[in-house]
């Protein structure tokens, strides 16, 4: 076991837009753990190597119960503590998570999704026409990449899409980072909670062809655990999927000409999407903290019981002993094996859907609009960072 | 020949393995788990199902040979290696 190398700090200003910081690049260079001081004051470590970060991720000894992050998040993480949360499946661990993620795994398989490609199609035709409708310049954001999930998330759970406000203001609010107060954000979160059991009541009394009637009329959930999973898969639902895609784009259009050159050939789409994943990332650092239950030897280094542990995602993606030439975009490679949709028994339940959503969505896209461009210089596209996400776009002014 | 076991008690329905080799794995209508659909596997479909294993994100493929349990390969390996650690010395 080797004595713990010195705390370091996580860069709290942006130095590239879509590079991780050349510190940690060279860091992970050096060693693949270290020491890293968290943003709520405790000492704990970063990963950055795929052995110790599957070991993390799926060691019934890691918890993600008690998180954490390397830069404030304004009260995120207590926010979500704030209500119980017993169907939140990331914030449990086994045996609750493992009970909870089977009543829905079935939803969410390969084939599941799959079935919903046309639904998907039709969205994005939507989306595109109102586009079409208001004509350039469109914020893309609003227009289609936050447009697209949330509608796809409301029909499966079967509420209409004038409510969305319902659920994307409050996400909002809670994704702010330190420009909102924790009280805010506790608010915002019961203002959720107090949406999805509306929504529960009305399924009750009126069952429809959704995923939550059928999780009412199969039984296995408790009303509470019920909540949880509704505000689960809302959230994540929408936003996780219309950031990356906002940001995705932003790549896609950041460039001149890089638009029509990376999704006119022939690659197919899927392999696009994948190495896009693999290559711009919105987290920052990547996956919440988990906190070691009791000690646990990392491959030779000790992590204790207490301790936050971090898997660096963005860097990880970047490792030149998986991927050749890491920091090129390369639409014909093996994207294969990066983590941002997690690994272990967190990984992420709806990774499936945000495949189709993306693939489906930047294919229509570019057969629509295939001069897509920023309809404002790139440096004045604003990016939203928190202690958690590198590019949330705030704005996205598109025109064609 | 080799043989994909999938350990249904750890699965977690991920659909990584489907995903990479749908012509070996699928998953169940009823709970999502994994079905190996094709459990003596050679040749190209054996390199499939190395890579579903090195994907999966709960541990629940393994590949078995007549004798004991083989560990999966890693599946691609770029030449120009630069940070590959081991144990700290």
């Amino acid at each position: 076991m080797v004595s713990p190398p010195k705390a370091i700090e996580y860069p709290s200003v942006l130095e590239e837009l879509f590079e991780p910081p050349a510190k940690m690049l060279s860091l992970a260079e050096e060693q693949p753990v270290w020491r890293l001081r968290y943003a709520d004051g405790r000492v704990g470590w970063l990963v950055f190597d795929l052995a110790r970060a599957r070991t993390v991720l799926n060691d019934p000894r890691f918890t993600v119960r008690e998180s954490g992050f390397a830069l404030d998040d304004g009260g995120f993480e207590e926010a979500t503590f704030h209500i119980d949360n017993p169907g939140d499946l990331a914030r449990l661990d086994p045996p609750q998570h493992t009970r909870v993620r089977k009543a829905l795994t079935a939803y969410f398989t390969v084939g599941a999704i799959a079935k919903r490609r046309e639904a998907v199609e039709r969205i994005v035709a939507t989306c595109m026409d109102s586009m079409e409708a208001t004509g350039p310049p469109v914020d893309f954001v609003q227009g289609f990449s936050r447009r697209v999930p949330s509608m796809t998330i409301c029909s499966i759970l079967g509420v209409p899409y004038t409510e969305a406000h319902r659920f994307e203001e409050p996400t909002q609010l809670l994704l702010s980072g330190t420009r909102t107060t924790l009280d805010e954000k506790k608010a915002a979160i019961e203002e959720f909670y107090d949406y999805v059991r509306s929504v529960i009541a009305q399924k009750r009394a009126q069952p429809g062809d959704d995923l939550i009637s059928e999780l009412l009329a199969r039984g296995e959930l408790t009303e509470d655990e019920l909540a949880g999973v509704a505000w689960f898969l809302f959230a994540a639902g929408h936003e996780t999927t219309g950031q990356t895609f906002a940001f995705a784009t932003f790549w896609l259009l950041y460039e001149p000409g890089r638009w029509q050159a990376m999704l006119g050939g022939d690659t197919p789409i899927a392999q696009i999407v994948e190495e896009l994943f693999r290559y711009v990332p919105i987290f920052r650092v990547g996956i919440p903290a988990r906190t070691a239950l009791e000690d646990v030897d990392l491959d030779g280094y000790l992590v204790k019981a207490g301790e936050p542990v971090m898997v660096y995602q963005t860097v990880m993606h970047r490792d030149p002993s998986r991927y050749s030439d890491p920091n090129r975009f390369d639409p014909s490679r093996d994207a294969s094996g990066h983590i941002l949709f997690g690994f272990g028994r967190h990984m992420c339940l709806g990774q499936h859907l945000a495949r189709l959503e993306l693939q489906v969505g930047l294919e229509g896209l570019h057969t629509r609009f295939p001069t897509l461009r920023l309809a404002v210089p790139r440096d004045e596209v604003r990016l939203i960072q928190s202690g958690f996400s590198h590019g949330v776009v705030a704005e996205l002014p598109v025109a064609w | 020949m080799v043989r994909i076991v999938g350990n249904r008690d750890i699965c977690t329905g991920a659909g990584m393995c489907v995903l990479t080799a749908p012509n070996l794995f699928e998953q169940d209508d009823q709970v999502g788990l994994v079905v190996v659909k094709s459990e003596h596997v050679e040749g190209e479909a054996l390199e499939a199902a190395r890579k579903a294993v090195s994907l999966c994100p709960s541990g629940a493929l393994s590949l078995e040979d007549d004798s004991a349990r083989t560990s999966p390969r890693a599946t691609s390996t770029p030449s120009s290696s630069s940070w590959s650690h081991g144990k700290p010395t």
